[in-house]
């Protein structure tokens, strides 16, 4: 069974990308357009990765981290930053988070598609 | 659909992303320069033109993210708070904004975009003289050189590392040439210390290897003034070179090739004209070492703090020579000099190393404290200290003060005496922490070539390098034994047996000195010294083992010293380890805007409960409104008032400081001017703990000065004259704080001569003041007047008449009030009473003729009804019998009848009290002075106000001691019982 995985960023093009991205590799994508929106989607749906924005308008990634982490259902799920914030302190800030992996943005695709492999293989 | 196509479709996408985005900057850009104060608009900015560099670089769309690379710098430092958002300012942004557009529209078609190079001139222009002062030249002060004709030039220190690195014009084509190569530039500052050159560590080798992984190597020379020949120091390092390098190398790979990552700085160039090769390298854990503001800002406000404590350390280290002290001392000089080096301020670093270095002789005793020492240890401080102020006011380097040769000097000549007086050299922790790792590697080299390399002349080679580098590392530590094994082993190189077990020696020796401090004995036995048997036997006779071996004749008495000295070592390498790291309390540093926004919030909060109270109160009255509803609100409107006082307490809490910082600062003043006029002084201290909103804190320090300096120079006499009036020398000023209510008392009592009433009589008389006679208890209110003072002619110190004044107009600001007590003969007592600001305290509300008034419930006692014959006129006031106890009592009206000059105490009239009722309520409060009785006409309720001193035009009514706001909007007054009573 494909294996499904949740982009989160504010930008659809990006989003666009990324999936492309990741449907190629064969996985399911579900997009999201904030940190709101994505916990939104998150309920009633089996995901089994996240990769998300970190700036985003209405809820940002760090905050969508900890929010996620908070609800039983989605606690779990990993979760990989994709950001062009490549300042140590906020990379901290998603580690204590719980973040997996910040990748900063520009990103090559085998990069993005190396991370989310070795953790959801 | 081919991948191509789908990016192409994603790119199109983006671009119309980028118009929305522009779009929306440039509304929001507009309305953030009518409200430059809305983080969120900034925020929505930045993140705006953030969005957009980082997702060109994913379209190939390079160009135009650097472009909007620049603006992000540009925006950042408006959201920061750096730059200023001037209308200026806003029209670049909306220029840029354009531009973008245009750029995404040319890229949409296919085109190459244009970029507008006249604007990123003029943002280059903006964000560099934001940066201010790059260009300018170092300060030469070579006449801080030595005598004796240094050549030219020699004394420029060049500064170590420039805020935004900086690229010296002849190199920017090297540079610039190896652009296309993918390469990362490193600004490279080496910083090797003297201690480390003494003991082998070169840094040239670095050099070297540094230039080994550089595609271009750029070395410019950096080096302290360099004395005369007759002057020179071998052995002390003059050389901190600074090296531009190219390499594909990732800064920790860089900074690995050093054998402390403390010993090298590893800056990366971010080169202007370069296409950023960083996004086409898409790490994942990409570096950023580059110094940023907020690392400067974070590292100046604790560097400040930093210094205040140093001086106190030192004034108590004068004081009491104790090594506490000396440590203190030297913990903040050591913090600093780490901190400065994390930072990059490279001449900060060297002159708190030098310190450093001068603290480690006091500390071992090869120096001894005199007061020339203290001056110069003062004198570092406020070096110190003025250069975080200068870096702070945006000064970009720091130049070394001349008082760095003098450190310098005191050290050499320190050493000269040293050694002349100690047999054993005196090794600081630091050299001790660099051979323990140093031997740690030998260790390693030796025991691993000998194991693993079959044994020839390579291995040879390698063991006797190292074998020579032990020798000489353990020899300058003084561990004698170790460096001899070192000396023998070299001898047998050729024997491969023997020199297998002089290795094994050696190498555990090391492994002892890294397991940690033993036992004498012990040591002395592995090193053959004595045998066990002979340990025991003397032990059994409860000696120092030393000096019981040394009578034994079973050793000499340098054996035992040096075996001691080894046994130190062992203690400091042990110390030296990590493992011990006390836990930190963890501290974050706020904005003191947020702190301000929070507070009111908190007080607007609690007005709004207050409200909620009051509505529910109304709603209570209304019969069709079900009770269960009302309790229920009731309840709810608990739980809301707990959560409102939690959060009051926690946000008042943030705002408090311990008042200790403060005091701390006036050891300082209390030393110098006793030192200047020869008197002796101590200050004492007591409340340090006290806690005082920050703020106020600040506003006091300046007006408490002023009154130190007063109790200093008017105040305590010369140690004669003190004799002569049968006083101790020395004279005392105590600071005293704690907290009385809610109000903060802060107290300076001095033991000095006290304030004439004469001459303050005489002298307020001579500039036509209005005073009575000089016994009148006004009379000494006066110091407090702009311009008076007493002193014929003013000293530097005090006298000129400014000063007191300050304190009346500091303290009256902030709605608090001064007293003064002086006995003549036998010193002054100074008192300050500052109402804690938007304190929250619980109130019992009374009314008196229609109007509400406030007790603080601090000081009422009880309520209770009384009939009012129980009242009986007691001498010329009212009181009753009250619990076996005779109170005054008043009705409240009655009280607060004095008009705008208080309370009148004397005024009760019979009548008054005449009334109808068979009872009347009376709250009883309790203040510093007795108890009071006071009549009211109704209690109502408890509850928590907000009180906010009273207004400017109201603070002469003693009586109010603030006003607060009720639920329904009502100003309440809140009464101070300590002047009712």
């Amino acid at each position: 069974m494909p294996r499904t995985i949740m982009i989160v960023d504010d930008a659809a093009s990006m989003r666009g990308l990324i999936a492309m991205t990741l449907k190629r590799e064969g996985y399911e994508v579900v997009e999201a357009s904030d940190g709101r929106d994505a916990l939104t989607k998150l309920t009633g749906k089996k995901v089994d990765l996240i990769v998300s924005d970190l700036n985003m308008p209405n809820m940002d990634g760090i905050e969508l981290i900890k929010a996620a982490k908070a609800a039983p259902q989605s606690r779990f799920i990993p979760i990989v930053m994709l950001t062009t914030e490549s300042q140590d302190k906020k990379k901290q800030e998603g580690q204590q988070a719980g973040a997996k992996a910040w990748i900063v943005k520009p990103f090559k695709p085998d990069v993005l598609v190396g991370v989310v492999k070795k953790i959801i293989g | 659909m081919s991948i191509e196509q789908n990016t192409e479709d994603y790119k199109r996408q983006f671009c119309q992303e980028i118009r929305e985005i522009i779009d929306q900057v440039s509304e929001d850009i507009l309305k953030a320069e009518t409200a430059p104060e809305d983080p969120d608009l900034l925020n929505a900015i930045f993140r705006g033109i953030h969005t957009i560099k980082g997702s060109a670089g994913m379209f190939g769309m390079d160009a135009l993210g650097q472009f909007a690379h620049h603006f992000e710098e540009l925006l950042g430092g408006v959201r920061e708070g750096t730059i200023a958002l001037t209308s200026d300012i806003v029209d670049i942004v909306l220029s840029g904004t354009d531009a973008i557009g245009e750029m995404a529209s040319a890229y949409e078609k296919g085109e190459k975009p244009a970029v507008d190079e006249g604007l990123l001139d003029r943002l280059a222009g903006l964000l560099v003289h934001d940066k201010s002062d790059q260009a300018a030249p170092p300060d030469s002060h070579s006449e801080n050189g030595p005598k004796g004709g240094a050549p030219e030039g020699q004394a420029v220190l060049p500064d170590g590392k420039a805020f935004l690195p900086e690229i010296p014009p002849e190199l920017s084509a090297s540079l610039e040439a190896a652009t296309g190569d993918g390469l990362h530039f490193y600004k490279v500052g080496v910083n090797f210390t003297s201690e480390l050159f003494e003991n082998g560590y070169d840094p040239a080798v670095l050099l070297k290897n540094l230039r080994s992984i550089s595609a271009r190597y750029i070395p410019t020379a950096g080096y302290l003034p360099v004395p005369a020949l007759g002057e020179f120091e071998p052995l002390c390092l003059y050389l901190h070179p600074v090296v531009y390098l190219a390499t594909d190398r990732k800064v920790s790979e860089v900074t690995d090739l050093a054998l402390d990552p403390g010993l090298i700085s590893v800056t990366q160039v971010e080169y202007p004209g370069r296409e950023t090769s960083n996004a086409e390298s898409a790490d994942a854990d990409s570096e950023d070492s580059g110094i940023n503001e907020e690392n400067l800002k974070e590292f100046l406000i604790s560097a400040g703090e930093m210094t205040e404590s140093l001086e106190k350390a030192v004034i108590d280290y004068e004081r009491k020579n104790s090594p506490h002290a000396l440590n203190d001392i030297f913990r903040t000089v050591h913090n600093l000099k780490g901190d400065a080096g994390y930072i990059g301020l490279q001449n900060v670093v060297l002159f708190a190393h030098a310190l450093e270095s001068l603290l480690e002789r006091l500390r071992s005793g090869a120096m001894k404290r005199t007061p020339d020492i203290i001056d110069l240890l003062l004198k570092a401080t406020d070096f110190l200290r003025d250069a975080i102020k200068k870096l702070g006011a945006g000064e970009k380097r720091v130049n070394l003060p001349p008082l760095y040769e003098k450190l310098r000097q005191s050290l050499t000549t320190a050493t000269e005496q040293g050694s002349a007086e100690h047999a054993g050299a005196v090794v600081p922790d630091e050299t001790i922490k660099a051979f323990l790792e140093q031997s740690l590697q030998h260790r390693e080299i030796l025991s691993g070539s000998l194991k693993t390399r079959p044994f020839g002349d390579d291995t040879l080679k390698i063991v006797a390098r190292s074998l020579d580098g032990l020798q000489k590392a353990s020899a300058f530590v003084g561990l004698k034994r170790l460096s001899f094994l070192c000396g023998h082993a070299m001898g047998t190189l050729h024997d491969e047996a023997s020199l297998r077990n002089a290795v094994e020696e050696i190498v555990a020796i090391i492994t002892g000195l890294e397991a940690g401090p033993k036992r004498l004995g012990q040591i002395l036995v592995e090193e053959g010294k004595v045998t066990e048997q002979d340990i025991k036997e003397v032990l059994s006779r409860q000696k120092p083992i030393g000096e019981m071996l040394v009578e034994e004749g079973k050793v000499t008495a340098s054996d035992v010293q040096e075996a001691l000295h080894a046994q130190e070592l062992m203690e400091a390498a042990s110390q030296a380890r990590p493992g011990a790291v006390e836990s930190e309390t963890k501290t974050i540093r706020v904005d003191e805007r947020r702190i301000d926004q929070l507070t009111n919030m908190a007080g607007e909060f609690l007005v709004a409960r207050n409200t909620y109270d009051y509505l529910l109160g109304e709603l209570g009255a209304i019969a069709s409104v079900p009770q269960a509803m009302i309790r229920s609100l009731k309840d709810n409107l608990y739980l809301l008032s707990r959560v409102t006082n939690e959060m009051q307490q926690g946000v008042m809490s943030l705002r408090m400081v311990p008042i200790k910082g403060i005091f701390q600062k006036f050891q300082r003043v209390v030393r110098d001017i006793s030192r200047k006029q020869q008197k002796m002084i101590e200050l004492a201290t007591e409340g340090d703990d006290t806690e005082i909103d920050k703020n106020v804190g600040d506003m006091l320090s300046d007006p408490l000065i002023h009154i130190i300096r007063n109790s200093c120079d008017h105040g305590i006499e010369t140690p004669e004259e003190r004799r002569a009036s049968g006083k101790p020398e020395r004279g005392t000023i105590l600071l005293k704080s704690w907290q009385e209510g809610s109000d903060l008392i802060i107290r300076v009592v001095d033991d000095g001569r006290g304030i004439s009433r004469q001459k303050v009589y005489e002298k307020a008389k001579s500039l036509g003041m209005d005073v009575a006679s000089p016994d009148d208890d006004s009379i000494l209110a006066v110091i407090f007047m702009p311009g008076f003072s007493t002193k014929a002619e003013a000293t530097d110190i005090s006298g000129r008449g400014v000063g007191m004044d300050v304190v009346n107009t500091a303290v009256t600001s902030l709605g608090g009030k001064v007293e003064v007590h002086s006995e003549e003969g036998s010193g002054t007592e100074i008192t300050l009473t500052i109402p804690m600001k938007m304190g929250v305290s619980d109130a019992l509300l009374v009314e008196s003729l229609g109007k509400t008034y406030a007790f603080p419930l601090d000081y009422v006692v009880e309520t209770v009804k009384i009939a009012p014959e129980r009242l009986r006129k007691l001498h010329d006031r009212w009181g009753f019998c009250h619990r076996d106890e005779v109170l005054p009592a008043g009705t409240l009206e009655m009280l607060l009848d004095g008009g705008n000059s208080g309370a009148r105490k004397s005024r009760l009239k019979k009548t008054d009290l005449t009334s109808d009722k068979e009872e009347v309520p009376m709250v009883i409060v309790k203040a510093g002075t007795g108890k009071l009785g006071v009549v009211v006409d109704r209690l109502c309720r408890n509850m928590e106000v907000a009180i906010k001193p009273v207004p400017e035009s109201l603070s002469q009514i003693d009586v109010v001691s603030g006003v607060s706001i009720l639920g329904d909007g009502r100003a309440v007054l809140v009464l101070n019982p300590e002047k009712l009573v």
